[in-house]
Parts: C-alpha cells; structure tokens; sequence
C-alpha cells in the first residue's frame, strides 16, 4: 500500500483535506484505457470500493466489496451518508448491474429483513447493462441503461458512429423494482449528478448532422422535461463536458476535454450557469472558465507536473478547494502506450487558489478515482413533476404533445415575422433498424417525417408526437424549405438536436430557444395554442417500424428512399440529358490525391448502380447520389494535390436551401396554395423548364426538398437491407 | 458537412495548408492517414479506434493497407473498429474475401478475428458465410465470435443459426446462441421468436452459463407479452429454476427473469426465493417481485 502523504507536488498538509468530514469513499482498479468520454462498458479490472476514516495518510482504509475480479463503473452515496449505490461487472458477470453496500460494509438489503450479513447486494441482473447510479430523493436511484423503453423487439439505438449501443436515462426503487425507462435520445447519456433543486445534470451525446460533442443537460426526477444546461451555445472550451456536480448557487465544476484519447479525462472546468437558481439560469448568460489553466483543453499529450484530471467534487466553493482524481504526464493514449505506460490517477485536494495539489491517495499500479465524502446533505426535494404517465385509454400508450407559443421568440435564431409557415417534425434512428452501417454519403442519421403542422399566425404550434422517440422539429417557409436564418442557431430554423417526451408528457417551449430567463406564462385566451386540437403525428398503435412511406406523396411520405422517392423523378425528368455522357449538361472534374492517385467523374442522375473506385474505396450507391452528393464526401480528404472541373456538392445535407440542386430546381410557392409564379429564389430559372424540360410538379418538389432538408441520405426504413 | 467546411477542407488541401488550418470540430471528418498510422505504431487500442472513427467519413487511402492488417490485432475492440472502418470504404468485399479464405482454412484464430472484423462490418450479405462456419466452428472462441457476428447484423434469418448452435457440444457456443437471440430485430409487423419452447430444455443444461443465459432469454421473451409461450411453459420453467438450481446465478437470473414477464403467477416463488441461502438471489427476488403488480 502507498497510502500517499503530505506534502507531494503541492505541498502543506491534509490532516483535514475533507473540512472535518470523518470519512471518504473511493474506487481503487487497474489501469485500463476506457475508451472515448461516453464508453461506459470498460473498466479496469480488480475493483473495489474502500473507505478511508479518517481521509488522511495515516487513515484506515477498509474493502467494503472484497471482489476478485469486478470492474466499478461509478458510486454514489446516500443522503444519510450510511449506504454506497454503485454499478459494477461483478466477477464472471458480462453486464454491469447495480448494487448497494452500507459505508460500514454490510448488506443492506438483507438489513431490512433482519438479517446480518457482509458485502453489496445486487438489486438489477439481466443482460443489459445498468450504469452511473445516483440517489434521487424519496427512495429512489437514477441510472443510465442500454434497454431500451420501446419494448425487447425494437433494438437499442446505436451512437454517433453507428456503433456502440446507447445508455439511456432511468430510474428505479432503491430495491431495484419500479424500473422506469426515460425517452430515448439518439445517443449516450452519462456521468449523472443530482442537483441541490432536485433536477438531474447528466452530460449527454449531441449529435444531429456533423455536430459532435457532449455537452450537459438537466431533467426532471421523472425523467421528464430535459433540457440544455450547458454547451450548446458556444459558450464551452473543450468539446465535452463530463461528470459535473454541484458546486455553489449557479456554479457546477466539470471536466472539460477532447472527446476521446484522454483516458476521459482533462481540464477542471468551473461553469456559471447564469443565475442562482433555475428561475434566473440561462445558457445564453452562461460562462465558463478553467481552473487549471495548464492542462490542454483538447486531446494533445499534457505535461509532467501539469497532467489531467478524472473526477472532481467540491469541498469548500469559498476557498477553491476540491476534492479530485487527478495523474501525472501526458494522460494521452498515444503517447503513453508508445511508452508502454499508463495514466496513475490518484486522489488529491486541489486547490484552484493556489493552483496547489495536496496527495490523499494514491496507489501505485491502481487508479484511485470516484472519491466522495462520507457526509450527510440535505436530500433535495422529490419534486411534483407535473406529468403522470398515462396510456390514452385504448390501450396504446399515450403520445407526447409538443408545443411552442410564439416560435419567432427565440435568442438564437433571427427570424422574419412571418417567413414560417408550418412545423415539420421528424424523428430520428440509427442503424440498429437494420441499414447498412451508414446511410448515405452524408454525416446525417436515419430521419422519418412525422408530419407537418400550421404555425399559427401568433406564431404558436402544437402537435402530438410518438412518446419516447427523439423528434427533431423544423420551421419550414411558404416554398416547404427550412427556413433561412441568422445567428448563432445555423443557416436554418433548423432544431440542432433531438427532443423527445415520455408517455403523456407536455412539452412546451416559449418560442425557438426562447429567453431561458422568462418564465412561460400562458393566461387564458393568449394564445391559439389553447384553443386549437393539436396536430396529430403520434401514430397510435404503429410500431416505429410501420411508421414508413405508403406512397411518395406529401402526407403519406415519412422517409425519403432514393431509389425509390428519388430516381424516378431523376429518370422521368432528368436523365434525358443528365445520363453520363460528358458535355455541358453532364460536367466532369478529376482530383489527383497525395498518393497521385486518381478519381474522374462526370455527371449523371441515372439510377445505375455504381461501385465508384477511388483507388481502394468503392462507393455503391445510384449515380445519381453520388452526383449530387459525392463531391462533398471527396473533398473530405486533405490531401488532394490537383483537380480539374468543379467540385460541387449539390446537396447540402440539412438545408434544402443551401443546396445548388434545388437553387437549379427553384421550387416554386407550396403554402397556403401552389404558385407557380412565385419561386423561392426570384429572377433566377426554374430547371429544367429553362431548357425545355418538363417542370417538376409541386410534390416532387416536396420530395427533393425534404430529402435535402432530412440530410439527404441514400437509405431510410423503406430501402434499408434487412426488411 | 456544411459549405462553409467544404470550402475550409478544400482551401486547406489546395493549397497545402493542412497543418494551420484550424481542426475541423466536426464528426467524423477530424482524421488522416498518417494520424491512424501513428495511432497503430503506438500500439494504444483506444487512439486506434479514436483515429479510425475521427476519419469516419474520409477516404483515407494512405491508410488502407495499414488497417487491414489490423484485423489480427490482439484487441477485439479494435477488430471490430476495423470492420465497422472498412465497410465504409469499400474495402467491404476485400475483408469478405479475406474472410471466405480464412473460414474455409483450419485456423480457428484467424477465424476468430476476422469474424470480429465481420460484426464490426454488420454486412446481412455475410450471414451465409457466418451460418457455413457455424455449422462446424472451430472451437469455442471462433464459435462465440460467429454468433456475436450474427447478433450484430441482427437480421432475423439468422435464427436457423442459432438454433443449430443450441446443440453444439461446446458451452459457450450454447450459451452465445441464447444472447444471440436476444439481439435479432423483428421484421416489420412481425416476431422473430414465436415461442420459447426451444430454450426451455437448456435450463437443465449441465453448464451454468447456459442455464443462466436460458432463464435471461425466457425473461427477454415474456417481456411486454413478446410471447405468450414464455409466459406460461417459459415461466413454470424459471419457477423451476428459481427453486431448485443448485447455482445461485442461474438461481439469481431465473428470479430477475420472472420479474420481466411480470406475470402475478410467478410472485409466489419469487416470495420464497426472498428466503433463498444466497444473499444475491434474495435481494434480486426482492427487485423482481416489486416489479409484479
């Protein structure tokens, strides 16, 4: 044992490192290289939990598991201070479970029927994992899970990568009953803590598009109402924020770092939430600033005496002191494998005053991270959420209503009174439903429209939606397009993320990102929101997978299959001159890469299907998705040394507007009524009419524009492989 | 990806300006051929899948030899990394080749690791060559990677696999087959798993793991009334199990089993599992039974 002493890098003593608290709790395991911030499944091996009474050098330090083999997830420990909930791999166990252990190392669960007996008991099993518990108020635990809430036939959804499968919120009976699934989101939700109000932070995957990153949110004890809390407005350092917790009115502490090859570790981070309180916080007040200025925000190597930090948790927000993980070195994958070394995180008190570590404990060989005091706090309020999950008395589970009362009341987008016409709603997937491991040639996941509502002319819109799935919501103008915008929110009115609802859950929102700092008041009569039924995009009783296309027309259309929504408009009104044959109205371009390899292509919308050889890389996919798609794919690689022709990326994946295919298509007026003289972008031709084409009918309008606006992928549920 | 990062990637590559450009923040687009290369020569599992996913959707050509031959990479994480990488670049059919050969020849670890590579891959065209193998894998190891390979895929014709790898005289192969089965997707409208009662026989299996897998998957199946033979000859079964498996796992999963079919005619034996000598299955008994309303 090399229980470390005073002194150590930062000098002074710790006889009273914790302010006086009697007791600590920690995770003692091997080394391990976890995987990016939100792999959840790869700890090291030989865990255990110990107390350490009193939290010095010279404490006791006690094995409350006393396990061979187990892999610690995470802990946490109960308001009272008298019991540890934690979840673990036990030994020659495939799945993480969660278990309670006393502090004093007896079992719990058997204490409440009178019988006295050592070690954890274990209140989950099956063969799913359960991960990141935490004490929720009212005898309850909150916990991230990879079942999924739709039932044992739908597969989990996968991560951004199309990989791993996804830990979703949930939560449970202190006994492990009651087992209450939250909606899904299209990806991970980890390292959770437990605000002071009551809420619940838990650092959550964003990613819609081409955006990558993890960034904290709040919600309900009920798994209702999640909301942003920080990261998502330009405001972070570091692209992922993980494992916060409270530090002071307003204050949270984080780990700020790269998304992967940190050992999940980094910058201790120090967030403002812009307000005391919920009632005054707001993202767009929000700031940040770092308290170990040294440590690289990103994921290149960090230094001897500067290192990374795993976990932290405050000690006394006045003096700046907190209780962390922290190691040594450059606490980077690459360079520390190349060294056949590995990160040693060990427990200290930091000091952000005096930018000062003082060693608590340090093993060598062993990670020691997770370290809580053992101290009684206030539990917070079991808060009435106003939601009571319902089914709507057919036997269908009931749907998720989605509203806004003024859509153009929004602190991200600048929108022109007026310039949106309708709602579109569409949820999203990932490969799980059986497509090939990506969906087309853009960054964008599996998307199914729901529908499409009014936006009434107070600007308010309300529609009900299938619970549990994550919707993505869109304001479109009067020509179907997501409309234009600017500001910080991007190019179009376009929701960069996914929302999602539990059965019988209202979600209302004041506008499109609204002022966080205005309460959403609605009196009687203020708004047509009351007043009107709401749009019905719920689907009862349908399975997501029978949410498909029954035909290609607007109203019936949800995914945008290309070789099926797509071609025969390109073969009916397109490839009589766009067909492959190089000329004007078929142009071609070469790019000679790094390697001095070549890739030549000329234009053609024919359905052919085509294994595109770049040198060793083949594209099969129709040529006409290649043609309005492939340019952006290939521009990708840094390392073109020349070209000839232009390289244009048709489709600009999530904005139809943006897009140079339907700039050339120029649609003409859908809302309220078709308009054939009035074209979204004025004095220019519609094509192909300006060539003596047949003119795109209004609906096929509709389908291209859609398909661009949804991320213009090759496959959705109607063409996937496996159906 | 955006304009404005097409005109950033693209003005940093004409002109040679890689190095200041500033990273791209970006999924997927944040990775080179000489970044994955370095990321190999270090050895480091976790910057080898780091630097493949960063490169999610760059061609990468410089790379390509070099990940290829990482397929007998001691790491599983990265095997499958490298056959969720190649499938995305065409370099889909050369690992299929690859695999044609290796599943044909009498190597099991070679078998074994490009069968990781397969699921990384999830190519529903490689279930008949998955199936061949299964039909006489190996050994055990190669075996588990097949039916891992299947679930991965998870289309429902892989269920005549798994039935013929619920006799294989190795364990852990009868054990996979029941995870495996876990892992199908239902088609359209459909079920994959219409009864139970082909899982019943393995809770008297003379392997533990396999017992334990048999309870899980019977409770998998009487979830929500996935099937209604689970939730009569399935539950007798657990009941069974629950009372007298000489193993506190199988004990442990047949308990928490019970609890996902929530079917009020198990809550009995779940009370008397509460007085179990074991102290695990008496707490699970206790969280199962709470879930039988």
């Amino acid at each position: 044992m090399a229980v470390v002493g005073a002194g150590g890098c930062g000098g002074g003593g710790n006889s009273n490192v914790l302010g006086g608290v009697a007791s600590m709790a920690y995770i003692s395991q091997d080394a391990v290289e976890p995987g990016n911030v939100f792999d959840y499944t790869n700890g090291g091996a030989h865990g255990n939990i110990f107390t350490l009474t009193p939290p010095t050098a010279s404490g006791a330090k006690k094995n409350l598991t006393n396990w061979d083999n187990a892999s610690i997830n995470s802990m946490d420990v109960s308001f009272d201070a008298r019991e540890i909930v934690f979840s673990a791999k036990a030994p020659g166990d495939s799945n993480y479970h969660v278990y309670r252990v006393n502090v004093d190392g007896s079992n719990p669960c058997d204490a409440v029927t009178g019988v006295v007996s050592q070690g954890a008991c274990q209140i989950t099993d099956g063969g799913n994992d359960e991960v990141y518990p935490i004490y929720l108020p009212g005898g309850r635990i909150y916990y991230a899970t990879n079942k999924n809430v739709e039932g044992a036939e739908v597969p989990q959804f996968r991560d951004e990568y199309e990989r791993a499968t996804t830990a979703q919120a949930a939560s449970m009976s202190l006994d492990g009953s009651d087992q209450v699934l939250g909606p899904r989101n299209v990806s991970h939700r980890v390292s959770p803590a437990l605000l002071p109000d009551g809420r619940i932070l838990t650092t959550e995957w964003r990613h819609l598009g081409d955006t990558n990153e993890g960034d904290l949110v709040t919600m309900n004890q009920d798994l209702t109402g999640v909301r942003e809390s920080f990261g998502r407005e330009g405001k972070s350092v570091a692209n992922s924020h993980l494992r916060a917790t409270w530090a002071a009115p307003g204050r949270l502490v984080a780990i700020g770092t790269s998304r992967d090859r940190t050992f999940q570790a980094g910058a201790l981070v120090l967030i403002d939430q812009g307000g005391t309180d919920i009632t005054t916080q707001s993202e767009a007040r929000s700031s940040e600033i770092v308290l170990t200025p040294d440590v690289p925000l990103d994921r290149s190597p960090s230094f001897v005496g500067v290192g990374r930090y795993y976990d932290v948790r405050t000690i006394d927000y006045g003096k700046m002191k907190f209780l962390v993980s922290w190691s040594d070195g450059t606490v980077e994958t690459e360079t520390l494998t190349a060294a056949k070394a590995s990160p040693d995180f060990g427990i200290y008190v930091y000091d952000a005053n005096s930018k000062t570590r003082t060693p608590v404990v340090n093993e060598i060989g062993t990670w020691e991270f997770g370290a809580i005091p053992i101290a009684v706090r206030a539990e917070p309020p079991a808060l009435k959420n106003s939601f009571v999950a319902t089914n709507n008395g057919s036997g269908t589970t009931a749907s998720t209503l989605l509203s806004a009362i003024n859509v153009y009341d929004s602190t991200m987008f600048n929108l022109t009174p007026g310039s949106a016409v309708k709602l579109r709603l569409s949820e999203g997937f990932s490969s799980e439903e059986g497509a090939p491991n990506m969906f087309g040639l853009s960054d964008f996941d599996g998307m199914s429209l729901l529908g499409e509502t009014d936006i009434q002319n107070d600007g308010s819109y309300k529609a009900l939606v299938p619970p549990n799935v994550p919707v993505r919501q869109q304001l479109i103008d009067k020509y179907g397009m997501a409309v234009t915008t600017t500001g910080q929110g991007g190019d179009t009115a376009s929701e960069p993320l996914w929302i999602q609802g539990r059965p019988g859950e209202a979600r209302v929102c004041g506008g499109c990102h609204e002022d966080r700092t205005k309460s959403i008041q609605l009196t009687p009569g203020s708004s047509a929101l009351q007043a009107l039924g709401a749009a019905a995009f719920d689907y009862p009783g349908q399975t997501r997978q029978q949410r498909q296309s029954t035909d290609y027309t607007p109203g019936n259309v949800r995914g945008v299959p290309w070789d099926k929504a797509l071609q025969p408009i390109f073969d009916a009104k397109c490839v009589s001159c766009h067909n492959g044959q190089a000329g004007p109205a078929n142009p071609s371009y070469s790019i000679t890469f790094g390697d001095m390899s070549t890739f030549a292509w000329t234009f053609d919308l024919t359905g052919r299907s085509v294994d595109v050889m770049v040198e060793k890389s083949t594209y099969t996919y129709s040529a006409s998705h290649i043609s309005l798609l492939g340019p952006a794919q290939l521009t990708r690689e840094k390392t073109i040394l020349a070209q000839t022709g232009q390289l244009i990326g048709y489709v600009e994946p999530g904005s139809a507007h943006d897009s140079t295919l339907i700039q050339k298509l120029n649609p003409m007026r859908r809302y309220p009524d078709v308009d054939g003289n009035d074209l979204a972008f004025p004095g220019k031709p519609q094509h192909p009419a300006d060539v003596g084409g047949t003119p795109l009918t209004a609906d096929e309008y509709y389908l291209m524009i859609l398909m661009a606006d949804n991320g213009g992928q090759f496959y959705s549920r109607e063409n996937i492989k496996g159906y | 990806m955006t304009t404005k990062t097409i005109k950033t990637t693209l003005t940093c590559a004409l002109l040679g300006l890689s190095m200041l450009c500033a990273p791209l923040a970006h999924a997927g687009i944040d990775g080179s051929s000489s970044k994955i290369e370095t990321a190999i020569a270090s050895g480091s599992v976790d910057a080898i899948v780091a630097e493949l996913e960063r490169s999610e959707n760059i061609p990468q050509r410089g790379a390509y030899d070099a990940v290829l031959k990482l397929i007998d990479h001691p790491s599983a994480r990265v095997r499958e990394a490298v056959g969720w990488w190649v499938g995305r670049r065409g370099l889909r059919q050369t690992v299929i080749n690859t695999a044609a050969l290796r599943l044909a020849a009498q190597d099991p670890i070679a078998a074994a690791n490009v069968l990781d590579a397969l699921r990384g891959m999830r190519d529903i065209t490689t279930l008949d060559l998955v199936a061949a193998y299964m039909a006489h894998p190996l050994d055990e190891t190669s075996g588990i990677a097949g039916l891992r390979c299947i679930s991965a895929i998870g289309a429902p014709q892989g269920l005549d696999t798994i039935k013929v790898s619920l006799g294989s005289s190795l364990a852990g192969v009868r054990a996979e087959a029941l995870r495996t089965a876990r892992g199908l997707r239902a088609p359209v409208g459909q079920k994959v798993l219409t009864t139970g009662a082909s899982f019943v026989p393995l809770l008297s299996d003379a392997d533990e793991g396999v017992r334990r897998e048999a309870a899980l998957t019977l409770g998998f199946l009487g979830q929500s009334g996935l099937n209604s033979d689970a939730t009569t000859s399935g539950l007798n079964a657990l009941v069974t199990a629950l009372g007298q498996d000489s193993s506190a796992k199988v004990r442990r999963a047949a308990a928490w089993s019970i609890g996902e079919m929530g079917n009020i005619a198990g809550l009995d034996a779940l009370k008397a599992a509460e007085k179990d000598k074991d102290s695990t299955v008496r707490s699970i008994a206790t969280a199962a039974a709470g879930r039988i309303h």
